[in-house]
């Protein structure tokens, strides 16, 4: 106790981290020896105790802050595009539930979009060709042979469908394109986006 | 509004698509409407053959062709409708 009192030693706590401890003499080693077991004992929580401040307060710095169990960011690793969070302009609000304009390129380029505007082509030219396969091999007489029966059955039952079915969707894919470019370029500050993605060859 | 829909090649075929399913709308009615019929004897003519077939395609059109003008109208005032400028109230603004 005179001793750490004279060399400015607290043996109370843990010399190595208190001024003046330089690793040697009677003080540093026995603070040595007993630090162990101080720090065990320390670092037990005492319920009754508040929590450090560190611990309790989030108002840490954000770039201070560690995120358990992520990997160590990586300098030279190359960060796509769409990893990259771009600030959306003030008063915007976010439209990326109806439109994937703020989506990542990958979602640009939408096979199902351009799937769906060639079944909707497909079903309407085939209802037309079927509906014209069907008046063109009409005649007073009704149908000659039984494979013209089956085609004037078809088209008469099968052609209309066909076509409301294609029409509508080919109006579904204009709708739905007309409202994305609509979205995407009546923001706030009426900036207009490029057209979206021209990847399909889709109208958008 | 107006602008940006005009801007819009979208809402134009859709536009496109309101008056062509609109006039063929009154072509299939006015065919069919004046539509009496005809009679032949013995082989009909080509040309006789040619009427049914317009006829017939009369017959048709009318119906898809109400379809798609009215859903293409539709769809023109939902376009209108997402091409308004939106006032993002300012508690609302990052």
């Amino acid at each position: 106790m005179s001793d750490g009192a004279t060399t400015g030693i607290d043996p109370r706590f843990d010399p190595r981290y208190q001024r003046g401890y330089n690793g040697h003499g009677a003080a540093g080693s026995a603070a040595d020896a007993a630090a162990p077991t101080r720090r065990s004992v320390a670092s037990v929580p005492d319920p009754s105790r508040p929590a450090p401040e560190a611990i309790r307060s989030p108002a840490v710095a954000p770039d201070r802050r560690i995120r358990v169990g992520a990997p160590p960011a990586d300098p030279a690793r190359n960060v796509s595009p769409a990893e990259v969070d771009t600030p959306r302009p003030r008063g915007e609000l976010p439209v990326d539930w109806f439109d994937d304009v703020g989506a990542s390129p990958a979602l640009q380029a939408d096979h199902s979009f351009a799937a769906a505007w060639a079944v909707s082509a497909l079903a309407a030219v085939l209802g037309v060709a079927l509906f014209w396969a069907g008046v063109s091999n009409e005649t007073f007489r009704g149908p000659v042979s039984e494979a013209d029966r089956w085609l004037a059955i078809a088209a008469w039952n099968v052609a209309p469908a066909l076509v409301q079915a294609g029409l509508l969707g080919v109006v579904g894919m204009l709708v739905w394109s007309g409202v994305r470019r609509a979205r995407a370029g009546s923001g706030a500050g009426g900036s207009n986006r490029p057209p979206l993605g021209d990847a399909d060859g889709g109208v958008r | 509004m107006i602008r940006r829909l005009v801007s819009n090649p979208a809402a134009l075929v859709l536009l496109a698509l309101v008056v062509l399913g609109a006039l063929g709308v009154l072509w299939g009615i006015g065919v069919s409407a004046v539509d009496q019929g005809f009679s032949y004897e013995g082989q009909p003519s080509s040309e006789q053959l040619w009427q049914m077939r317009v006829i017939r395609i009369a017959n048709f059109v009318p119906g898809p062709a109400t379809f798609v003008s009215i859903a293409s109208l539709l769809g023109l005032l939902a376009i209108a409708s997402a091409s308004r400028p939106r006032n993002v109230p300012p508690e609302l603004r990052s």
